[in-house]
């Protein structure tokens, strides 16, 4: 199939990059739309059709179109596979005519979408590997990441025959040229735990043979069950998962708490670990929901995404006591420069700011003087994920 | 021109809870990249100039404060923590915590008829009812503390219930002939369906893994329960303690600083199936598959380990060696079918665990046929005790 990306080293042969494949699965061809049994009788588990697992992708893979950066081993190829629900058509303007390169998540097409993705992914152990899936989904464990339905799904008796099998995909992604820095993203709608009880009667999802030689450096699982099918946000947010993940790859949410030798800012395999489930939750109780993330797999420390810049760090000022507050005034210079970032400013009852990462210095002038309050020059270090400064203006 | 001597920074968290050995990050304060690591208490060498120190808490809060290190002397920092509420260790309750700082300020008794226990033990020879003992420290309207203390041998598994829901069951990480004999079970049933956590007050070290695990501060568990070989050869063995440090570097990848121990936690303590199954992972990451699997099957015919990633692991490993081919596993080739054999087990508990939390944690009337007894708790079922009366 044609990559919906080609592009950098992969274009060009020789050097690391990145091969990503990303699935998004909504459309189901045996599923009713509220659930009630498929008319022939054949097993569906009560699943429906959902509304957006296929948006979701497509962002994932929008991103990594868009922003994702790994100087060690720069985005290569994206294969998309997408199958839209009606509703995505109709509400997310992109997907009423998914790209051409991105074909139905069928199995015959996933299957050569992974045979594809596993040549290039071992053609140089410095290569990173990326899966993101997202549909309906049998949670097995975090150390398996599961099984996501595919548009064929209960084509046959051997229901799972239409699935993807992401535990048995990582397990054969091995070998001395494989791709040594793998991370998957599993997003999936929850099937009720009778299935999962069963599922090893129920037919063989996409998978790749296991050789059960060496292991990858890294092998991180990042899996979300969700328990609704129903979208949570407006047309076009995708799952609560990737509206998290985005946020933590995008902001200081996910990024570590100090800078590389070379002074840039990453997203690293652990920061991820604990950020996504953190934020996934937060996001999941905006909406009145229960949602949790959890991680499995190896989980070495590597980065997974280069700032393009400094994060933004949410920063909060306060003085201390807070009864200073009316005759306090502040002026915030940045470190070493002394580029002056704000001046005059007044604390009501704190003075919130997004500042680049850094070091900054906080002067607090008492005016008119009034004691026992006294003017303080202090240090602020603005880390990720966010700052807080107390000031105190009193002994 | 003789470089200045370096300094030494020594940290300081003052917290409520026990010591234990808090990992920092020592940043530079001016580039504001990485310096060193390393643990409050101990003199860390670092050159003269300002420094960022980072601590990660277990409770998931993170504390920063700035240190000036002269060269040639020792500098002393104390970082400060706000009080937040902790999250219970063995999870339930999310990051945020659910924990007993959370608890209702004014508290009524819990009414009978509102919570219910038992206990099994689980065994080589499955699951048998106990009657540990069990202090019920602070009921309130909806929630009951209860000190649960190991007696006999075997995993102690609490069952808690409330009418109408199906019951949950709880791996408790006592046993009573090491160490860890005692541990706080916190009921409660404020949230939509009935919760049960399990926390550590005598044994704050892995109470601390446990906490970092929970919030998804892997560096910050390896960190603290790194050190898991000394806790098996201290006199009172902690194998709770020693299996969470393990899982704990198996999933950081630092494969190298288990250099074989969980080998001797797997075969000193043959009651617990964690150790096997770390050993048996080590094995595998290792590509000595024969040996994997040995220990694998040993680890899945001991039981349900105690820990929720033990079980995630063990299920995963005997998936995968269940349909690979004898050839691969050398002398021990005739184990392949045992492990479908004994996945067919997992599988029947697997999909009705919480694996959001560190210790073990499912739901199911019957524990050992969670699939088979997805019903509601109906009082007056045989063995169920009302926490008003315990």
């Amino acid at each position: 199939m044609t990559p919906w990306i080609k592009r950098g080293p992969a274009a060009g042969g020789g050097a690391p990059c990145t091969h990503a494949l990303v699935i998004g699965c909504s459309k189901y061809q045996f599923l009713t739309e509220d659930g009630s049994p498929a008319p022939d009788g054949r097993e569906t588990f009560g699943l429906s059709q959902v509304k957006t697992p296929a948006t979701s992708a497509f962002r994932f893979a929008r991103w990594l179109d868009s922003s994702y950066r790994n100087p060690s081993a720069p985005l290569g190829t994206v294969r998309l596979l997408l199958s839209p629900s009606d509703f995505e058509r109709d509400n997310v303007p992109e997907l009423e005519q998914p790209p051409p390169e991105a074909l139905p998540a069928t199995r015959a097409n996933v299957q050569k979408a992974v045979d594809e993705w596993f040549q290039e992914c071992k053609t140089n152990a410095d290569n990173v590997a990326i899966l993101y899936a997202s549909g309906h989904g049998v949670e097995l464990s975090p150390d398996d990441g599961g099984i996501v339905l595919l548009e064929d799904f209960a084509e046959h008796l051997a229901v799972l025959d239409g699935s993807l099998d992401v535990g048995a995909v990582r397990k054969g992604m091995s070998g001395a040229t494989m791709a040594q820095r793998q991370f998957y993203f599993v997003d999936a709608c929850r099937v009720r735990p009778e299935a999962a009880v069963r599922f090893q009667s129920l037919g063989s999802g996409v998978s790749l043979p296991n050789p059960l030689s060496g292991r990858p450096r890294v092998s991180a699982i990042y899996f979300a069950a969700t328990p609704s099918t129903t979208a949570l946000g407006a047309p076009g947010d995708g799952t609560l998962f990737v509206q998290a993940l985005l946020e933590c790859l995008d902001t200081s949410l996910g990024v570590d708490d100090h800078a590389l030798e070379d002074g840039t800012w990453v997203v690293t395999t652990l920061t991820l670990v604990s950020a996504l489930p953190k934020r996934v939750k937060e996001l999941a109780a905006q909406f009145g929901a229960e949602q949790s993330a959890t991680t499995g797999g190896q989980l070495e420390d590597v980065p997974f995404h280069v700032l393009p810049d400094r994060p933004q760090i949410p920063v909060t000022l306060q003085i201390a006591p807070d009864t200073a507050t009316a005759c306090a005034v502040a002026e915030l210079v940045e470190l070493p420069a002394r580029l002056q970032v704000f001046a005059g400013a007044t604390f009501a009852p704190t003075i919130s700011r997004e500042l680049p990462a850094g070091k900054y210095l906080l002067s607090v002038k008492i005016h008119p003087p009034t004691p026992p309050f006294t003017d303080v020059v202090d240090v602020v270090l603005a880390l990720p994920p966010r700052c807080t400064s107390v000031v105190k203006v009193a002994p | 021109v003789t470089p200045p001597p370096p300094g030494r920074l020594k940290v300081h968290i003052e917290t409520a809870g026990p010591y234990v050995p808090q990992p920092v990050n020592v940043i530079n304060g001016d580039s504001l990249q990485l310096v060193t690591a390393g643990t409050c208490g101990e003199e860390i060498e670092v050159p003269a100039g300002t420094y960022v120190v980072s601590a990660t808490l277990p409770s998931g809060e993170r504390s920063v404060g700035i240190a000036e290190v002269t060269a040639g002397k020792l500098s002393e920092l104390s970082l400060e923590v706000e009080q937040a509420a902790a999250p219970t260790a063995m999870g339930g309750g999310g990051i945020e915590g659910l924990g007993p700082a959370d608890a209702p300020a004014a508290a009524t008794s819990v009414s009978p008829g509102t919570f219910f226990l038992r206990f099994h033990v689980q065994t080589y020879d499955g699951f048998q009812p106990a009657d540990p003992e069990v202090a019920v420290t602070s009921p309130s309207g909806d929630r009951a503390e209860l000190t649960v203390s190991a007696s006999g041998n075997g995993i102690l598994f609490a069952q808690a219930a409330r009418p109408g829901e199906v019951p949950l069951n709880v791996a408790l990480p006592i046993y009573g002939p090491t160490i860890s004999q005692a541990c706080l079970l916190t009921v409660e049933g404020t949230g939509t369906v009935l919760d049960a956590n399990v926390s550590l007050p005598d044994n704050p070290r892995l109470d601390a893994v446990a906490r970092f695990l929970q919030g998804g501060h892997l560096q910050e568990a390896a960190s603290v329960g790194g050190d898991a070989e000394h806790l098996l050869e201290a006199k009172m063995a902690d194998p709770f303690g020693a299996a969470l440090g393990g899982y704990a570097l198996l999933r950081a990848g630092q494969l190298d600083r288990l250099h074989h121990w969980p080998r001797n936690l797997a075969d000193r303590f043959s009651w617990l199936p964690d150790g096997a199954v770390i050993a048996g992972e080590e094995a595998a990451l290792e590509g000595d598959h024969a040996l994997a699997i040995l220990y694998v099957c040993e680890a899945a015919g001991r039981g349900l380990p105690v820990f929720g990633g033990g079980l995630s692991l063990l299920a995963s490993r005997l998936r995968e060696y269940s349909v690979a081919p004898k050839s691969a596993f050398g002398e021990h080739g005739e184990l392949v079918t045992e492990a479908g054999r004994l996945l067919k087990g997992i599988l029947a508990v697997m999909p009705f665990v919480d694996f959001d939390r560190v210790s073990l944690a499912y739901r199911g009337a019957t524990i050992d046929d969670p699939a088979g007894s997805q019903t509601p708790f109906v009082a007056g079922t045989e063995g169920w005790r009302d926490v008003t009366e315990l």
